[in-house]
C-alpha cells in the first residue's frame, strides 16, 4: 500500500524528517507517536503534497506507484486522504457543494459516473447516520464557525464520502473531549476493512484505545526510533517520551 | 502687526516681513508663503477639506498673535496634578522660559528651543522640519511653515529612555479687537531604541475667534517607542486646525492620541507612514461635540514595507447641533505584505441636530495583507440603558454611564496615567450624575 | 513537483480570453463622426420623433458643451486616453431601418447568429427560460420576444423608440424624473444622442409574468452605445428585468454612456440586474470599452422598493454608481455588485443611498475581486437626510486581491443628519489562502477549480441576488475568466 523509504524533508532550509523508512501493508492501522517538534505533522503534510515542504531524500510509493511526483489534488483522487489536524475555513463556499465536486472529481479519476444531486445526498445521509453527524453543517461554508469537534467530525466524513485507501489522520484526537473523541473513533472504526490502511498521529496514547493499532512507531527528531504492537503506546504512556532510547537508530 | 483679510492679494504678507530675514529658515519660509498663497485658504471643493469650511474664519481679519505673556495662574488648571514632566509652556506660539519648568534631562536628551538648535545644528534639524508630511500640499501647513519662528525641539539620542513625559501647554492669548493666528511648531526626533512621552495641551485665554495652527512632526528610529497626545482644549471660538506627521523606522512603535474636548472647530490633520518593516502604528481619538463645534479628523497611514501593523481607532459623541467627520485611508504600498490594519469610527449621535460625515477609506496594492475598516452611526443602546434602568439607576445617570463607556474605550488606554485620570475627570464632570460613577 | 497555487493565480491572472470578440459583417447605416445640433436633428429625424423630444434632446446638447469632462481616473499612470466626442459616430443601425423585422425569421441570420454565439438563442432562450428578449443591436432594436403575452398582462416592454410613438404620453411623463439632462457629463450627452433602449411599464397591482432582459451589444466600429432605459412600476407592480452587455474586440476605445432610470411607486418593486461583459481591452491596455453610465433609481412611493444587482468582469474602464433615492417612507434600495478586474482595467463602481423618508432602509454588498494589473475601487455614498427618521444601512465591502500588480481600493462617503439613523459600514480585503487552494486539492479538486469555487464562494450573496437562470450565467462568466489558470 504505503512504502516510505529513507525520506528526508525540509522546511525552509531546516532538516525535520531525517530518514523515514515505513511500511504500511494494505488494511493495517499504523499509529506514529512522537513529542512536539519531532516531525509527526510534517510526514503527514509531506505524504499530501504540501508545497512548503521540500523533499530532499529518499521515495515514496502509493500502490505501487511514486506519490512524491503527484500534485496533490491527483493524490487525493489516487485515494490518499489526509485528515488535518486544522482544517481551514473558506468563507462562501457551501460544504455540500465542495464535497460533492470532491467526490466527483475522485469518482471521474476511478472511471466512476459522477453522482447527480440526488443520488449524492442519499449517500450524504447513509455517511452522516453513520458518524452521528448533523446534516445541517453540510449547508454552512467548509469548516466555517465550526467548533473544533465539529471540525474534526466533518473530517471523518469527508473521510467516508471520498473511500480512500490510505487515511492519514494528523492529531485528529487534538481538542476533542471524550465524547467527541468517541464518535470519531466510532467513524474511523467504521471505515475499516481489509483494503483500506490508515496512519494515526498522536501525541497521546488515548486516542489508541478507542481506534487500536496494529503497529506502534516511535518518531523522535525526524527518524523512527522505535516500532512495535499496541503495547509501546501503553508503554510510552507510563514512561514518556524520555524513556525511548535510540536502540536501533543508524546513529544510536 | 497687521491684519489681513481674505481680500488681500498676498495675505501675511506684512507679517511675514517683519520676521527675522537672517533666520537659516529664511529661504524655506519665504517658499512656504509663496505656496500658501499659491494655494490659497482650502475650500470644501478639495476632498480634504469637503466637510470643513473655512469661510467664517477666512473672512474675518486675521493677525499674527503678538507676544504676550500669562499669569501663572492663567496655565495652573491645565498642568497634570500628581505627576513629574518636563513642562514647557509657548504663549501665542512663542517659548515662555519663565513658566517653563523642564528640570534635568537624561545626558544628551534635549528639550528646547527650536530656534536653538537650529543655530547649533542647522542642517540636522532642517531635515527634517516638515519631512514627515507633504506640507505643500496643504495651504495651512505651508502658512505654518511660513512662521516658524521659534518652536519646540525634543531630542533623543539613540537607546535613551526619557522616563518623565514631556508636556508642552500652547497657550493662546486671544483678543476681542483681532482674531489672532498662531503657528506653534513642534518637532520632537527619538533615535533608535529610544523612548519618549509628549503631552501637547492647547488653550486659550478667551472666546475670542482666532486660529491655531499647531504643527508637530514625530521621527522615530528604529526600535523606538514615541507616545504622543494632544490635548485640544481651546476656547469657545477657536479654530484649531492641527497636524501631525509621523514617521518610523523598523520594529519600533508610535501612539497618538487626539482629545478634542474643546473649540469651535477642531481639525487633527494626521499623516503616519511606517518606512521601515514589523513596526507599528496606533493613531486613537476621542471627541467631544456640543453647541455648535466641528470636529475633523483626517487621517492618512502608510504602510510602505512588510509586517506593520497599524491601528486606527475614533470615537465621536456628538451632541446639540455639533457636526463632525473622519476621514481615514490606509494605504498599502505593493511592498508592504503582511500588513495588518484595522480602522474604525463609531459615531454617538445625542442629539436630532448632531450631523457626522465619515469616510474610512482603503487604498491597497499589496495582495498578502489583512485590512478592515468599519464605521458605525447611532444613538445609545436602548436595551442596555433599559437594563440600567431595571437595576434602580436612574435614565439620566443610565445615559452618562452608556456615554462614559463609550468615551472610556479611548481613555483607557492611555498608557500615562496621571493623564488617564485627569481625562476620566472631565469628561465626568460634563456628565449628568457623572459625579455617581468615580 | 506539485504546481505552485501562486503560480496557477498569476497564470490565471495573465490569461483571459475575451471569447466573445467577434464582429458580424452586416450592412449598417451610419452617421458619419462627429456631434453637433445638425446630428441630433439627423437622429431624432430618422426616429420620426416629436417636436418636444427633439427640443429636450437639443438643451440637453446645449447644456452639455457648457460642461467639463470629469477626471475621474484614480490611477493616472493607466493608459487613459481621453475620448474624442468628434470621433465617434453617433447613429448606427442594421440598414433596413424602413422596413424592420416584424418576426423572428425576418431578422438577418448573421445577427440571429451573433446572438447565438452570445449564447443567446433568441426563440430557444426566450421559449426555455421564459425570458422576453428585446435584443438591442447597435443602436435599434431588431427584435421583441414575447410582446404579446406581456401585452395580456398589461405590461408594455418595448424598445424605447417605439414607445416614443407608442405611449408617448407616458415617456414624457417620466423621461429624465430621475435622471435629468443636465444631470452629469455623459448623462447630458446620453440625452443629446440617445438612440435607443428599453421602455418597461408596469401598471398597478401587476407582477409581471416573466424575466425581462435585453442584451446590449456595441457592434459597428467607432460607435458609441447611448440606450436609455426606462422602467416605470406603478402601485403594488413588480418587475425584475436583465441586461447583459458584450462588444466585440477593437483596438480603440469605444464609449459607453447609458442612462436606466427606475420610478416605483407605492408598494412597487423593480428588481434590476446587469451582467456586464463589455470587451476589456488586451492585456497592455489597448482597447476596450469606457463604461461610463449613470444609472438611477427613485423609490418615489412608500413601501417601495429598489434592487441593483451587478457582474461586472468586462470594460477597460468602468464607471458607475447605481442609486437609489429613498424619497417613500418605509422604501428600500439594495445593491449587490461582483466587480472583477484583470489585465489593466479598471472598475471604478458603488452605490448611492439617499434617504430622505422615513423608516427607509438600504443594504450594500460590494464584492470586487483585483488581479493581473486590474485596479477596482468601491466608491459610495450613504446619505441620511434631516427627515429620514429611523433610517437603517448596512453596508458591506470585501476585496480580493489576486498576485501583486493589482489594487483594491475603497472609498465609502456616509453622511449622517439625523440622529436616529444607525449606519454601519464594515470592509475587508483578502487574498485566496494557499492553504485554501491546499485544502481543496487534497480533497481532489484541482487548483484551478479551487480558484473559482473560492471565487465564486465569496461572491455568493450577491449571486444569490440574481434570478436563477442568470445566477447560473454569471457563475459560468466567473469561471470562463478563471478558465486556464492552471498550467
Amino acid at each position: 500500500m504505503l512504502s516510505i523509504k529513507n525520506l528526508h524533508a525540509s522546511v525552509e532550509d531546516t532538516p525535520i524528517l531525517k530518514g523515514i523508512n515505513l511500511e504500511i501493508p494494505a488494511g493495517e492501522v499504523h499509529s506514529i507517536m512522537g513529542p512536539n517538534g519531532s516531525g509527526k505533522s510534517t510526514l503527514a503534510r509531506v505524504l499530501a503534497g504540501e508545497e512548503s515542504y521540500e523533499v530532499t531524500d529518499g521515495s515514496v510509493t502509493f500502490n505501487g506507484v511514486d506519490l512524491l511526483d503527484m500534485d496533490p489534488d491527483v493524490r487525493a483522487r489516487e485515494g490518499l486522504f489526509m485528515a488535518f489536524q486544522y482544517p481551514v475555513e473558506i468563507p462562501g463556499v457551501s460544504t455540500k457543494y465542495f464535497l460533492r465536486a470532491a467526490v466527483n472529481a475522485v469518482r471521474e479519476h476511478r472511471g466512476l459516473d459522477e453522482l447527480d444531486a440526488y443520488e449524492f445526498l442519499k449517500e450524504v445521509k447513509e455517511k452522516a447516520e453513520v458518524l452521528d453527524l448533523d446534516t445541517s453543517l453540510l449547508d454552512r461554508s467548509v469548516n466555517e464557525g465550526f467548533s473544533g469537534g465539529e471540525k474534526k467530525r466533518a473530517e471523518i466524513f469527508q473521510m467516508a464520502m471520498l473511500d480512500p485507501s490510505m487515511c492519514v489522520l494528523d492529531e485528529t484526537d487534538s481538542g476533542l473531549d471524550i465524547d467527541a473523541l468517541k464518535i470519531v473513533s466510532d467513524g474511523v472504526n467504521a471505515l475499516r476493512n481489509e483494503k483500506r490502511s490508515f496512519l494515526v498521529i498522536t501525541h497521546y496514547q488515548r486516542l489508541l484505545n478507542y481506534i487500536v493499532p496494529d503497529r506502534v512507531h516511535v518518531l523522535m527528531d525526524g527518524q523512527i526510533v522505535e516500532s512495535g504492537d499496541r503495547d509501546l503506546g501503553m508503554k510510552l504512556e507510563e514512561q514518556g517520551y524520555a524513556g525511548v532510547e535510540h536502540p536501533c537508530g543508524a546513529d544510536a | 502687526m497687521s491684519s489681513t483679510t481674505m481680500s488681500d492679494a498676498r495675505p501675511f504678507q506684512d507679517d511675514f516681513d517683519a520676521l527675522d530675514a537672517s533666520s537659516p529658515l529664511a529661504d524655506l519660509r519665504r517658499e512656504a508663503l509663496d505656496r500658501f498663497h499659491e494655494l490659497g485658504w482650502p475650500t470644501t471643493r478639495s476632498e480634504a477639506w469637503r466637510y470643513t469650511n473655512l469661510r467664517p474664519l477666512t473672512a474675518s481679519d486675521l493677525a499674527l498673535a503678538p507676544e504676550a505673556t500669562v499669569d501663572a495662574s492663567v496655565i495652573e488648571p491645565y498642568l497634570i496634578e500628581d505627576a513629574q514632566v518636563h513642562r514647557i509652556v509657548f504663549v501665542n506660539g512663542r517659548f515662555d522660559d519663565g513658566l517653563s519648568d523642564i528640570g534635568s534631562l537624561p545626558a544628551g536628551v534635549t528639550v528646547g528651543h527650536l530656534a536653538d538648535a537650529l543655530k547649533g545644528n542647522a542642517d540636522a534639524v532642517m531635515s527634517h522640519l516638515g519631512s514627515t508630511f507633504d506640507w505643500k500640499a496643504d495651504a495651512l501647513d505651508a502658512l505654518n511653515m511660513a512662521f516658524i519662528e521659534d518652536g519646540l525641539y525634543i531630542h533623543v539620542p539613540a537607546n535613551t529612555q526619557l522616563e518623565q513625559p514631556v508636556h508642552v501647554l500652547h497657550v493662546t492669548v486671544t483678543d476681542p479687537a483681532a482674531a489672532v493666528v498662531t503657528h506653534p511648531r513642534t518637532l520632537i526626533v527619538v533615535e533608535d531604541g529610544s523612548r519618549a512621552t509628549c503631552i501637547e495641551s492647547c488653550f486659550g485665554t478667551g472666546d475670542d475667534t482666532c486660529l491655531v495652527n499647531p504643527v508637530t512632526e514625530i521621527i522615530a528610529g528604529h526600535g523606538a517607542h514615541v507616545d504622543h497626545y494632544r490635548e485640544v482644549r481651546e476656547g469657545q471660538e477657536t479654530w484649531h486646525l492641527g497636524t501631525l506627521g509621523v514617521t518610523q523606522g523598523n520594529d519600533g512603535q508610535v501612539n497618538s492620541c487626539c482629545l478634542a474636548l474643546d473649540g469651535k472647530v477642531i481639525r487633527n490633520a494626521m499623516t503616519g507612514t511606517m518606512e521601515g518593516t514589523d513596526a507599528m502604528a496606533n493613531f486613537r481619538g476621542l471627541a467631544w461635540g456640543t453647541a455648535d463645534r466641528h470636529i475633523d479628523n483626517f487621517l492618512r497611514v502608510n504602510h510602505m514595507k512588510p509586517d506593520c501593523n497599524s491601528r486606527e481607532y475614533f470615537k465621536y459623541i456628538l451632541d446639540d447641533a455639533s457636526t463632525a467627520t473622519f476621514t481615514g485611508r490606509i494605504y498599502v504600498e505593493q511592498d508592504a505584505q503582511k500588513t495588518d490594519a484595522v480602522q474604525t469610527n463609531r459615531n454617538l449621535l445625542l442629539n436630532e441636530k448632531a450631523r457626522v460625515y465619515t469616510r474610512p477609506q482603503l487604498e491597497i496594492f499589496a495582495d498578502d495583507v489583512k485590512c478592515t475598516h468599519g464605521a458605525t452611526i447611532g444613538r445609545l443602546d436602548e436595551d442596555a440603558r433599559f437594563y440600567l434602568e431595571a437595576r434602580g439607576i436612574g435614565r439620566e445617570a443610565a445615559n452618562s454611564l452608556l456615554i462614559f463607556a463609550f468615551a472610556n474605550e479611548v481613555i483607557e488606554d492611555i498608557a500615562f496615567e496621571a493623564l488617564r485620570s485627569r481625562l476620566e475627570t472631565i469628561l465626568l464632570d460634563r456628565l449628568p450624575d457623572g459625579g455617581m460613577f468615580r | 513537483m506539485p504546481e505552485d497555487p501562486n503560480v496557477a493565480l498569476d497564470t490565471w491572472a495573465e490569461q483571459t480570453d475575451y471569447k466573445w470578440g467577434f464582429v458580424t459583417d452586416i450592412e449598417s447605416e451610419t452617421l458619419p463622426p462627429g456631434l453637433d445640433e445638425d446630428v441630433i436633428r439627423g437622429i431624432s429625424a430618422r426616429k420620426r420623433e416629436p417636436e418636444w423630444l427633439l427640443e429636450w434632446r437639443l438643451e440637453a446638447y446645449r447644456h452639455w458643451l457648457t460642461m467639463d469632462e470629469p477626471e475621474w481616473a484614480h490611477f493616472p499612470d493607466h493608459d487613459w486616453r481621453p475620448v474624442d466626442y468628434q470621433a465617434i459616430s453617433y447613429y448606427s443601425a442594421p440598414k433596413s431601418d424602413e422596413d424592420r423585422p416584424k418576426s423572428l425569421d425576418e431578422v438577418d441570420p448573421k445577427l440571429l447568429e451573433t446572438y447565438e454565439k452570445l449564447g443567446i438563442p433568441l426563440e430557444e432562450r426566450a421559449a426555455l427560460a421564459g425570458v422576453a428578449v428585446d435584443a438591442v443591436f447597435d443602436s435599434v432594436s431588431v427584435a421583441t420576444t414575447y410582446k404579446d403575452k406581456l401585452k395580456e398582462a398589461g405590461v408594455i416592454f418595448c424598445p424605447f423608440s417605439e414607445a416614443v410613438h407608442e405611449h408617448p404620453e407616458l415617456v414624457q411623463q417620466y423621461l429624465g424624473r430621475v435622471v435629468p439632462a443636465n444631470d452629469n457629463f455623459f448623462a447630458a450627452l446620453n440625452s443629446a444622442v440617445f438612440t435607443d433602449g428599453s421602455f418597461v411599464f408596469v401598471p398597478k397591482g401587476v407582477t409581471c409574468p416573466m424575466e425581462l432582459s435585453t442584451y446590449f451589444r456595441i457592434n459597428a466600429m467607432s460607435t458609441g452605445q447611448f440606450e436609455r432605459t426606462l422602467i416605470v412600476a406603478e402601485e403594488g407592480a413588480s418587475v425584475s428585468y436583465l441586461e447583459g452587455c458584450t462588444a466585440p474586440m477593437r483596438d480603440e476605445n469605444q464609449l459607453h454612456a447609458a442612462v436606466v432610470e427606475l420610478i416605483a411607486l407605492d408598494d412597487a418593486s423593480i428588481k434590476y440586474s446587469t451582467i456586464q461583459n463589455w470587451y476589456p481591452g488586451d492585456e497592455n491596455g489597448v482597447g476596450g470599452i469606457y463604461n461610463f453610465v449613470t444609472k438611477r433609481g427613485l423609490c418615489e412611493g412608500d413601501r417601495s422598493h429598489i434592487s441593483w444587482t451587478q457582474v461586472e468582469t468586462g470594460s477597460a474602464i468602468t464607471w458607475k454608481y447605481p442609486s437609489c433615492i429613498l424619497k417613500g417612507d418605509e422604501s428600500i434600495g439594495e445593491f449587490y455588485s461582483v466587480a472583477l478586474t484583470n489585465m489593466k482595467q479598471q472598475a471604478d463602481t458603488g452605490t448611492k443611498m439617499v434617504h430622505l423618508g422615513r423608516n427607509t432602509r438600504s443594504n450594500i454588498v460590494s464584492k470586487g475581486i483585483s488581479a493581473g494589473n486590474g485596479q477596482n475601487t468601491y466608491r459610495g455614498l450613504v446619505k441620511i437626510r434631516p427627515k429620514a427618521v429611523n433610517a437603517r444601512n448596512y453596508t458591506q465591502c470585501d476585496s480580493m486581491l489576486m498576485g501583486d500588480r493589482c489594487g483594491a481600493h475603497t472609498f465609502p462617503y456616509i453622511e449622517a443628519e439625523n440622529d436616529s439613523a444607525v449606519v454601519e459600514h464594515e470592509a475587508s480585503t483578502s487574498k485566496i489562502g494557499e492553504d485554501q487552494i491546499f485544502y481543496l486539492n487534497q480533497r481532489g479538486i484541482s487548483s484551478e477549480d479551487a480558484v473559482s469555487m473560492i471565487v465564486n464562494g465569496f461572491c455568493r450573496e450577491v449571486l444569490a441576488e440574481l434570478p436563477m437562470e442568470f445566477a447560473v450565467e454569471a457563475r459560468k462568466l466567473l469561471e470562463v475568466s478563471l478558465e486556464d489558470s492552471v498550467g
